[in-house]
């Protein structure tokens, strides 16, 4: 098996079969989204009346964490769901460690040093600036996972090596914390994922901070548990090829 | 044409054009990348509807926070296909499924 | 037709154009590297819509995080090794060869 995809196509049928398929559909659709015309339709007005009482002064922040808490909080639960199938199926409770590079190079060890602490700081910026400007927790979650990835591939190998309870609990933050914080308040007699328009903001913030994390963590995780173990390669190539 | 019809138009013609690659491309690294592209041509057309949208000059921030939202549950199921993908390369050997009757 | 519109069939026009290439392009590290492209150019085009904060999460996570897994993924299962890979790891396109 070479770098190159043959592109095997299953037969002339299927082919012809797809295009006819994929072109009435493009049909349809590009006769539907000439239909919607020119005129707003959506909830924007709506939204700003509302934002007042959200806590935070950007709107798809607002969105995100306040009238459409659901939607996040069971995205979270999505990437929780992700990076727990990732580390299942390499059968491993802990991120795995990395091979040391041979030589990372003066240069590359030197932007490293330089572009990581950049990295982070912007995380938490884009996090800080998330309640009042475009920026916000997913934002934030993924530049700070690009930073501890970048430390991994360049060779810092211990980067990420959490052991199982914090790996999990790390991946779990965002989800629990959610919960708690809408069962909380559920208690306290509002609605499920419902908040007390004083206290919104804060709320907002920590489970922004909540969430950043994780995300960032479950990126690390996604990335480092797809790759398989130089271990698990030599069993592979024995037992694997039988 | 409106800055809406041009993207509007491109999402639709990136959607028609993926799903004729996930049928007809056999490779699972392609089916992916076809699946991945499909879902960033919804994440426009929602981007641009809400342009559509917008009110003085402040876009539609729901397909907004939808489209966010989007972005990450693509790439948890693009990770999570892409360990499964891999998983089944090093167990079996092969980038493509088979038919289901042992033979690819 | 302004300037500006110009621009935008063009970045459109383009988006698909990539899309097709990285679906149809036969070296799959080479389609790869045009997906990362056209998860950018669609970051451009978000920006273009005004939603910047959209368009920084899709060049961050869509191209960049799902770039660099897919690229792992293509270094895996074609055995092309990677330039961050060990050098003595062992060459996984031989043992491989066999199977195709």
């Amino acid at each position: 098996m070479d770098n190159r995809d043959p592109l095997s196509n299953p037969g002339y049928l299927v082919r012809i079969l797809s295009m006819v398929l994929s072109a009435g559909l493009l049909a349809v659709l590009i006769a539907a989204v000439v239909d919607l015309g020119d005129e707003p339709t959506g909830l924007t007005a709506r939204v700003m009346e509302q934002i007042d009482q959200s806590g935070v002064s950007h709107p798809p922040t607002a969105v995100l964490l306040n009238f459409r808490a659901y939607d996040t909080w069971l995205e979270v639960a999505v990437l929780l769901l992700a990076a727990w199938g990732a580390l299942a199926l390499r059968q491993a409770t802990r991120l795995p460690e990395q091979p040391q590079a041979t030589s990372a190079g003066p240069v590359l060890d030197w932007l490293v040093r330089l572009l990581v602490p950049l990295l982070i700081v912007t995380g938490v910026y884009l996090l800080w600036l998330g309640t009042n400007a475009p920026g916000g927790a997913f934002q934030a979650g993924a530049v700070i996972g690009a930073a501890l990835v970048l430390l991994r591939l360049s060779g810092y190998r211990s980067v990420g090596l959490l052991d199982a309870l914090w790996l999990r609990g790390s991946l779990l933050a965002g989800f629990a914390g959610f919960l708690l914080i809408a069962t909380v308040l559920f208690l306290a007699g509002w609605t499920f994922l419902e908040y007390p328009p004083d206290q919104a903001g804060l709320l907002i913030v920590i489970i922004e901070l909540l969430i950043t994390w994780t995300v960032a963590v479950s990126f690390v995780a996604l990335f480092v548990a797809a790759r398989p173990d130089p271990d698990d390669l030599n069993t592979e190539s024995e037992g694997g090829h039988g | 044409m409106s800055l809406f019809l041009i993207y509007a138009l491109a999402a639709v013609g990136l959607f028609a054009i993926c799903l004729h690659a996930i049928i007809t491309r056999s490779h699972l690294l392609r089916k992916i990348l076809a699946l991945n592209m499909m879902g960033s041509s919804v994440f426009l057309l929602l981007i641009a509807i809400a342009y559509r949208n917008s009110v003085e000059e402040t876009a539609d921030p729901v397909p907004h926070a939808m489209v966010l939202t989007g972005i990450v549950v693509a790439v948890s199921a693009t990770a999570f296909a892409l360990a499964l993908a891999r998983r089944y390369h090093a167990e079996t050997g092969e980038t493509e499924l088979s038919d289901g009757d042992g033979s690819t | 037709m302004t300037f500006e519109m110009l621009f935008d069939v063009i970045l459109a026009l383009m988006l698909v154009w990539l899309c097709w290439r990285v679906l149809a392009a036969p070296d799959l590290f080479k389609a790869v590297v045009l997906f990362i492209v056209y998860g950018l150019l669609i970051a451009l085009a978000f920006v273009r819509l005004q939603a910047p904060d959209i368009g920084l999460a899709e060049a961050s996570i869509g191209a960049g995080l799902t770039g660099a897994l897919m690229l792992d993924a293509v270094g895996q299962m074609t055995g092309r090794r990677m330039p961050w890979q060990r050098k003595d790891e062992p060459d996984r396109k031989e043992a491989d060869h066999g199977q195709s």
